[in-house]
């Protein structure tokens, strides 16, 4: 079975490849959102899943990340390549910034995850009132064929600037996972005292996931706004970004490397099906979608808190204990 | 420069509207302060509760403040089926679980009034709706008044209940200590399942009482919910005569912020105080002992 899973892992990535010259416009529009739905997810999993500090605040820093690159195009011209790592580096500041207070006064549990939820509506709350930045209206970006700015008129390069973002993510976990440094994390996770009195230092390691999966976010939000072309305070800083990484994460499995991409792609294939479903005239499809996520959000977590990949990985104690583990 | 009946008008509209948010955020408090679970769809259940009084007014023209003498019951109800199905079953585990089944919650709740009634703004109005009480120079608004009397009255009575009935006394030593609770015969599940009810009850009441007084969309609690969190904390968690209190200053922080500052940086300011509080005074403003 081992020996097994790298050809076809390898296999799939090839077939992934490919995929954008088998498929249809608009079905490649819903892979390159899948994808970026997934490496979001895989982003929030490091916080949330491994080192088991349940931030409700990605938002902010998918914001960032998308607002930096933005604003260095539009007013600097500065390639939107390079403004992306100047935007991860103002997520990481951010997000140390935070949890240093948070880790220092000890805000545990559901005070952080409500700390991180205040965070996203006071930078929601100040951006509007930015004028330099686009204030509530905005900031477009005109559309052109600049492979240098991120920008293209065909959707495949999207494609694969995504598709290269989750498997890096995914190698990047795995590694992550097997390190001494990952394994601090899930002790943390499990016994935050218990991992301090062998000897781990809580707070760096918090401080460091924390920094890490916020520049990683903020990544995505640079993606975003290339592919968007248009950011807003109520279209970046809002909660829906969260919503998203919280269900595909959790209905994939938290704190594993496969969780966050199985409930992501579980989560885009029913989006795609659901807007095909005969509803009627008056039925809206957005509130119906809204109501199936959350209700199966809501079964896993009362019949299967360690997500789909619990359903096949041997040691699905481990990854059941990342939900159920003592983490209040 | 502001004078002073600027000021009093401020005060005033401050400790009303503090007093809109005390009802609102006691059943949170109290859900918080027994079951120690985050009920993230507190807010969605005044939201709730704020759709029934409309659904209501629209089909029989009842007054919000008579509709809800059906509400209370109603929501009552639906407090026990909705802890029977998900609540319970979870009110043991980590707070990570709990937020995310009441986020589930939360997001369910929003999106079938959502589909009911679309997202548009709604308000209810009644003969009273834009008259004011004035004494002097402050005008204060009908709704809100009958509004914050309900508030004091639903404390008072809360208060009453857990000091005096013996399902109340059995809540509080449930809350105090699991169990001690057990050991000397309180059914913790039982009382769980009654406080819960009970904070749904308060959701509807809230709700219906609001209705006339805040223009309200499917979307309005999460904000709400946040607003419930920060006087929760302020006031020291599950201390009923705190909410009010921290209420009472939320309140009038949002007044004044709303009079020096634009409408999205005084939300800034609320959730900023938020923020501090979680951090630097995690117990309440009212209390000593640090953690």
């Amino acid at each position: 079975m081992t020996r097994l899973a790298w050809p076809l892992l390898a296999a799939l990535v090839v077939a992934a490849l490919m995929l954008p010259f088998g498929i249809h416009e608009q079905l490649l529009t819903a892979a390159i959102t899948a994808l970026q739905l997934i490496y979001l997810a895989q982003c929030w999993n490091i916080v949330a899943g491994y080192a088991g500090q349940f931030s409700l605040g990605h938002s902010v820093f998918l914001g960032i990340g998308a607002y930096t690159s933005t604003v260095l195009f539009l007013t600097f011209g500065v390639s939107p390549w390079l403004g992306a790592i100047a935007g991860a580096a103002l997520a990481a500041v951010a997000g140390v910034a935070l949890g240093a207070l948070a880790f220092r006064y000890r805000v545990r549990g559901v005070f952080f995850a409500v700390l991180t939820l205040g965070s996203m509506e006071v930078v929601r709350g100040i951006v509007p009132n930015l004028d330099a930045i686009g204030g509530a209206n905005g900031l477009f970006i005109p559309m052109a064929d600049a492979p240098y700015n991120m920008l293209f008129n065909d959707r495949r390069p999207y494609y694969w600037i995504a598709l290269a973002m989750v498997v890096l993510m995914a190698v990047l976990t795995a590694v992550m996972e097997r390190s001494k440094f990952g394994q601090y994390l899930l002790a943390i996770r499990e016994d935050e005292d218990a991992a301090e009195a062998s000897g781990v230092n809580a707070f760096r390691s918090k401080l460091m996931a924390v920094a890490l999966s916020a520049a990683l976010t903020a990544f995505g939000g640079t993606f975003y706004a290339q592919f968007m072309l248009y950011i807003a305070p109520d279209t970046t800083f809002v909660f829906e970004h969260q919503l998203n990484m919280m269900l595909g994460t959790m209905v994939g499995g938290t704190g594993t490397v496969a969780g966050p991409i199985v409930g992501s792609a579980v989560f885009s294939v029913i989006a795609e099906a659901l807007r095909h479903l005969p509803l009627g005239e008056n039925i809206r499809i957005e509130p119906v979608s809204q109501i199936v996520y959350a209700s199966i959000l809501m079964i896993m977590m009362l019949v299967l808190p360690g997500g789909l990949v619990s359903l096949v990985r041997r040691n699905r104690r481990l990854s059941a204990m990342a939900v159920q583990g003592d983490t209040g | 420069m502001t004078d002073i009946s600027v000021v009093l008008q401020v005060l005033v509209s401050g400790c009303l509207m503090g007093l809109i948010y005390a009802l609102i955020a006691v059943g949170f408090t109290f859900i918080f302060g027994v079951l120690d679970v985050v009920n993230f769809a507190h807010g969605q259940m005044v939201m709730g509760g704020m759709f029934a009084a409309f659904a209501l007014y629209v089909a029989f023209g009842l007054d919000p403040f008579v509709s809800l003498i059906a509400i209370a019951p109603l929501f009552f109800v639906l407090g026990l089926v909705v802890f029977r199905l998900l609540i319970g079953r979870i009110v043991e585990s980590t707070h990570a679980s709990h937020t995310v089944v009441t986020l589930g919650l939360f997001i369910v709740l929003e999106n079938v009034v959502n589909l009911i009634y679309g997202g548009d703004l709604r308000g209810i109005n009644t003969s009273y709706t834009s008259r004011s009480l004035h004494l002097g120079t402050v005008s204060m608004p009908i709704g809100q008044l009958a509004a914050a009397v309900v508030a004091i009255a639903v404390v008072f009575g809360l208060t009453l209940f857990l000091n005096y009935s013996s399902v109340g006394m059995a809540v509080r030593a449930a809350a105090s200590n699991r169990l001690g609770a057990q050991l000397v015969g309180v059914n913790v599940r039982r009382v769980y399942a009654i406080t819960f009810a009970i904070g749904a009850a308060l959701t509807g009441i809230a709700g219906a009482v609001l209705a006339p007084v805040l223009a309200f969309d499917p979307f309005i609690g999460g904000s709400l919910m946040l607003r419930s969190f920060a006087i929760a904390i302020i006031g020291g968690l599950g201390n009923l005569p705190g909410a009010i209190a921290a209420a009472l200053f939320i309140g009038i922080i949002e007044s004044l912020a709303s009079l020096m500052l634009k409408g999205s940086l005084s939300n800034a300011v609320t959730f900023g105080i938020l923020m501090l509080v979680l951090l630097f005074r995690p117990n309440g403003l009212f209390v000593r002992t640090s953690r």
